[in-house]
């Protein structure tokens, strides 16, 4: 072969394998991407108006973090061809299985309701009524779901996917400079010194990357995706393409509001939206578009999951890929799911600061649970076969596992008691 | 039973072609899916249709397939129900596990890609007949057919028989594994008629005709001539008219008649038509008088000398003089009245001294046929003296002709 | 009612098919579980704790 043939040959079997991750990406990076849901823009975008530039480098150490987790999911799915919920109701019986199945319908629904209560704040800058956003957005979810296929469901997620990139644009229209970004953000510091503030800070950003339905989420849509064995090589690298960009978006988020509020005191990102508006009003209109669009994400794959979950231990035909009067209870689930969360915000005087930092308690309670479930089931030879975990998987996963799982914790429970860490 | 438009076809052709169940649209030609047969060519058992949508790939059975156009495929089946693909099951598919592979030869020495895959349509059923490494198949597959076919004239010997691809090894996948030949790279070009012949003898009819169908003109004359006479007929009976008048007339008279010989009277004299004229009567005589007298078998393409003349001068133009020529190992020595004086092997002469003339380094002393003499006996006259070619000469000595033994070879006599 | 009763008798049902752990209980299974025990108890009890305090 000459060096035409070799160029040619190798020209084709590269350009090959990308079709095939064209083919095969989805769950991962919709997984990854909608995990930047609304709470998780706010996170961030406290984070760089408290902090500026200085807690990006930590924001780069949690694409490992996702990826490990988020991974592990892959593989799971693709060999047993189960979901999450029903691997765990198999492996470790009923009680187990009805604690997480009850535990993840209660924090999706918390979730849901915090992703209802960005979309209504977003669309409120623009002038739009809580009510009408709400209305909307269960329209458009059924009909995206009623639609009954995997496929355009997987490809409509993809498109929100991609306008979650919108603030990769909002900060460069902000002109942030270059060296200081570099130079502040990208060396291990701590500003301030360690304190109360930042360590909860820092928690909370890692709270917001792994969360309990992102286990639930990914394992069952690579199972309704149909992924096989040998496609879990594309599966990881979906996941970690997927977990680039959304700490890639999430950086972004820091710079713009490392920018433009640096020391401004932010509780949520549509406060944040609201305020870049005064000073430039499309790079605050681009941030409420990208909370609309991140809550929007967040609550498709947060009820999916839940319907799904439901699905695999009721028998319901639980796949998007049956019609509705195939699977009734599937559809009747998620739309109850959807519905009854949008409702609380509209409801005057709810405790919504209450419902975002139960959220944060009741996850605690199933985070951990999920995540030494997943080790378990990932180390079961007798199922998972050659892609159960190797030793060095597991290392990294078990460190990865009990650091979230000691974060999230002290998290939580600084969540009950705010004044434990003072 | 499929209707198809072209009997053969590159895979990239017909790749993406719309496929309809009846005449409903339901997406593209996506793969196939091959069997192989131990030792021989495979064959098309499957068609793979992408729908689009992200519905099922599904898996049509050749069978179900009624009609290959050059714009559409047709199947019978109404509903795609049960054909959908089953991603567990373990199929060999053409264009994924085959085309743009690597081709290596016995030794693995890398020889070249699989640019594209040759498909041929026999007795109901669709063959994988060659492998192809011409370069510029690429061009035709971005779309430039004209150029590439036109091209690809000039660039010979660039396709090769799937009879000389191993098995395919069990890990071939979408990137796994690569395309092993059982020739050295070395031998590509020029396959052996007589290890074709035993090959095509192994085969099954429809199999054996997708094979022979691709071979060049002159090496399937020679390969026809070396398979035994039942399988000589069944390639001449299943072969266009056209074809095998091409072949025909690629053999010697004596090896006409003797493959004519095995076909039934009303199928010779249909292909005898396409002998030249010159042959024909000959053809005609051998086999319906049984004829076979010496001179029926002989030839006057010979080259014919004086002794005076110099070894330089014949070596110089040897090539030009012996392009036309049925026997040139040997340089016949004669004078004006066209007698045989003696003969030089091609070897002497090339042996001898520049400025010698052919007179002295001559034979003189011959062997020779009577007119009078038959087949059989210069079959024993070959078989005793192991000569490449034998004169024939009248009492007088006059040269008459020359028999030469690669025209009889094979031709077994009837008569003692 | 009817609709109750179904729904009952299909909890049961799943109790049922999934009464036994299917996985292999090693050690280190048996310990992860028990840990994890553990650390909902006590989670619990800090939300009970706080839910007193609280009122």
């Amino acid at each position: 072969m000459d060096f035409f043939s070799v160029l040619y040959f190798r020209f084709k079997k590269v350009w090959k394998a990308v079709r095939l991750y064209l083919v095969i990406a989805g769950p991962g990076l919709v997984v990854m991407i909608a995990d930047n849901d609304a709470g998780g823009i706010t996170t961030y975008a406290a984070t760089g108006a408290k902090y500026g530039y200085h807690l990006i480098w930590f924001l780069l150490l949690l694409i490992p973090v996702a990826y490990y987790v988020q991974e592990m999911t892959v593989r799971l799915g693709a060999v047993t061809k189960r979901g999450h919920a029903e691997a765990i109701f198999e492996s470790f019986g009923a009680f187990w299985g009805w604690f997480s199945l009850i535990d993840l319908m209660f924090v999706d629904w918390l979730t849901l309701v915090t992703e209802f209560v960005g979309m209504t704040a977003a669309l409120s800058i623009f002038g739009i009524p809580a009510w009408i956003t709400v209305i909307l957005v269960v329209l458009l979810m059924s009909i995206i779901v009623l639609n009954g296929r995997y496929w355009t469901w997987e490809k409509i997620a993809l498109g929100f996917c991609l306008l979650n990139l919108i603030y990769i644009p909002a900060a460069f229209m902000v002109n942030p400079s270059v060296s200081s970004i570099l130079g502040q953000g990208l060396i291990p510091n701590l500003p301030g010194g360690f304190n109360n503030e930042l360590f909860f800070l820092l928690m909370a950003n890692i709270g917001t990357t792994i969360a309990p339905w992102m286990l639930f989420f990914q394992q069952s849509s690579v199972v309704d995706k149909g992924l096989q064995e040998k496609d879990i090589n594309m599966g990881k690298l979906d996941t970690l393409i997927g977990s680039i960009i959304t700490v890639v978006v999430a950086i972004f988020i820091v710079i713009v509001t490392g920018t433009l509020l640096n020391g401004a005191p932010i509780d949520d990102a549509a406060t944040a939206a609201r305020m870049l508006m005064k000073t430039n009003h499309y790079v605050g209109a681009f941030m409420a578009i990208g909370l609309f669009d991140a809550g929007l994400l967040g609550a498709i794959c947060i009820s999916l999951a839940s319907s799904w979950a439901f699905g695999e231990i009721f028998g319901w035909a639980h796949s998007l890929n049956t019609k509705v009067k195939e699977a009734p209870w599937f559809y009747i689930s998620f739309f109850l799911t959807l519905a009854t969360a949008g409702v609380v915000p509209l409801i005057p005087g709810a405790p919504l600061v209450l419902i975002t930092l139960f959220v944060q308690v009741v996850a605690v309670t199933l985070l951990p649970a999920a995540l030494v479930f997943l080790i378990l089931l990932l180390n079961d030879k007798k199922t998972m076969g050659e892609y159960a975990n190797t030793p060095l998987q597991n290392t990294v996963s078990v460190i990865i596992v009990v650091l979230i799982i000691v974060l999230s914790t002290l998290y939580g429970v600084s969540a009950l008691f705010p004044n434990l860490f003072q | 039973m499929v209707t198809i438009l072209d009997r053969e076809f590159y895979l990239t052709e017909i790749v993406g072609r719309r496929v309809y169940l009846k005449t409903r649209s339901i997406g593209k030609l996506k793969d196939f899916v091959i069997q192989e047969n131990a030792g021989k060519v495979p064959e098309v058992t499957h068609l793979l249709v992408h729908q689009p949508y992200g519905d099922p790939l599904l898996l049509l059975p050749w069978d179900k397939i009624t009609l290959i156009s050059n714009t559409e495929i047709v199947s019978e089946i109404t509903s795609t129900e049960g054909y959908e693909l089953n991603p567990l099951d373990n199929h060999i598919f053409l264009k994924d596990y085959i085309l743009d592979k690597k081709i290596l030869d016995m030794d693995d020495h890398e020889i070249e890609v699989v640019y594209d895959v040759k498909l041929l349509f026999q007795n109901d059923r669709l063959f994988v007949t060659d492998v192809d490494f011409n370069r510029f198949r690429i061009l035709r597959r971005m779309g430039f057919k004209k150029l590439a076919n036109y091209l690809a004239k000039y660039k010979e010997g660039s396709s090769i028989s799937w009879l000389y691809v191993q098995p395919l090894p069990e890990t071939i996948g979408s990137f796994e594994g690569n395309v092993k030949l059982n020739v050295l790279k070395e031998n590509i070009n020029d396959i052996h008629p007589v290890d074709l012949a035993d090959i095509l003898e192994e085969l099954d009819g429809s199999q054996r005709m997708a094979v022979f169908n691709q071979i060049e003109p002159e090496l399937a004359s020679d390969t026809l001539e070396e398979v035994e006479p039942r399988v000589q007929r069944e390639l001449i009976r299943s072969m266009e008219k056209e074809r095998a008048a091409e072949l025909i007339n690629e053999m010697s008279p004596a090896q006409v008649a003797d493959i004519l010989s095995a076909l039934p009277a009303s199928e010779a004299d249909e292909i005898i038509e396409f002998v030249d004229i010159e042959n024909k009567q000959r053809v005609q005589q051998m086999i319906d008088k049984h004829d076979e007298n010496i001179m029926l078998y002989s030839t006057q393409q010979i080259i014919k000398r004086p002794s005076e003349t110099i070894v330089r001068d014949v070596i110089n133009n040897y090539r030009e003089v012996a392009g036309d020529m049925d026997v040139i190992m040997y340089v016949y020595v004669v004078n004006e009245e066209n007698i045989l004086q003696g003969v030089v092997d091609l070897r002497e002469l090339i042996a001898a001294e520049p400025e010698q003339t052919l007179g002295e380094i001559m034979t003189d002393s011959l062997i020779t046929l009577n007119p009078d003499d038959t087949l059989q006996d210069s079959v024993d006259m070959f078989t005793r003296y192991s000569f490449r070619a034998i004169p024939i000469t009248d009492e007088q000595d006059v040269l008459l002709g020359v028999v030469s033994f690669h025209d009889i070879k094979g031709v077994k006599p009837r008569l003692d | 009612m009817r609709m109750l009763k179904q729904f009952r008798s299909k909890i049961r049902e799943i109790n049922q098919r999934y009464g036994k752990p299917k996985i292999e209980m090693s050690k280190g299974v048996k310990f992860s579980l028990a840990v994890l025990r553990i650390y909902l108890f006590v989670l619990v009890l800090l939300m009970i704790y706080k839910f007193i305090t609280v009122l």
